[in-house]
């Protein structure tokens, strides 16, 4: 088969959050990174006595931890802005990514509804020239992928 | 009025998801088995994607592409 052509960079990636899952904020001017972590399948192994390799069963996914990085800033509707009043009052939140540009055909994918797991404090020391960094880390049941119309 | 209510204008082709698909504006996620009013550039896209498959249904559709009459 020959080598694809579709690989994708992060360049033209978009992050959105909401706070019900229906209407998105851009945060993509203050977010440069999304992590997940969590979800796996549990899987069993049991060995009879005759046999040498384990009989596998499959349980239940995980819950899925989302992180979003970004940089800190005190601007209104930017990331850390959108996120410190959900983390503080403990309200639900959603997040919504793609690799692409938003356009026709482009994979979209969104997470159920969360909670906000981990401070999102700016942190730093004075001995650093870079930017001061948030990350914002919600606790989700899923992600699911849709098609962008 | 939600989207689900909204009626197409004349002309509209409605298509019936196979996948979830999200609408531009903020509009509820539409789900597998439901439909939407598309553009005839979107509508080929997806169609070729597999995403969607043409429907019979004229009305009581979810959103679409600024498609809708008031």
């Amino acid at each position: 088969m020959a080598q694809t052509t579709g690989a994708l960079s992060w360049i033209d990636a978009v992050m959105e959050v909401s706070t019900d899952g229906i209407s998105y904020y851009d945060v993509s001017g203050s977010s440069n990174a999304v992590k997940v972590d969590g979800g796996e399948r549990a899987i069993s192994e049991f060995f009879t006595a005759n046999g040498d390799t384990p009989i596998l069963t499959r349980g239940k996914r995980s819950k899925l931890e989302v992180t979003f990085a970004g940089v800190y800033t005190e601007v209104t509707g930017e990331l850390f802005d959108r996120m410190i009043g959900v983390y503080e009052a403990a309200t639900t939140m959603y997040f919504r990514w793609s690799v692409k540009t938003h356009g026709t055909g482009v994979f979209i994918f969104s997470t159920s509804a969360g909670y906000l797991t981990k401070p999102v404090y700016p942190q730093g020391a004075s001995d650093s020239a870079d930017a001061v960094q948030i990350e914002a880390t919600i606790s989700v049941a899923s992600i699911a992928k849709s098609i962008h119309a | 009025m939600s989207p689900k209510q909204r009626k197409m204008v004349a002309g509209q082709k409605v298509y019936k998801a196979l996948q979830p698909i999200t609408l531009p504006d903020n509009e509820p996620m539409v789900q597998p088995g439901e439909t939407l009013a598309l553009s005839d550039e979107q509508a080929t896209i997806l169609l070729a994607m597999g995403a969607v498959e043409v429907s019979t249904e004229v009305e009581e559709v979810s959103s679409g592409s600024n498609n809708w009459s008031s």
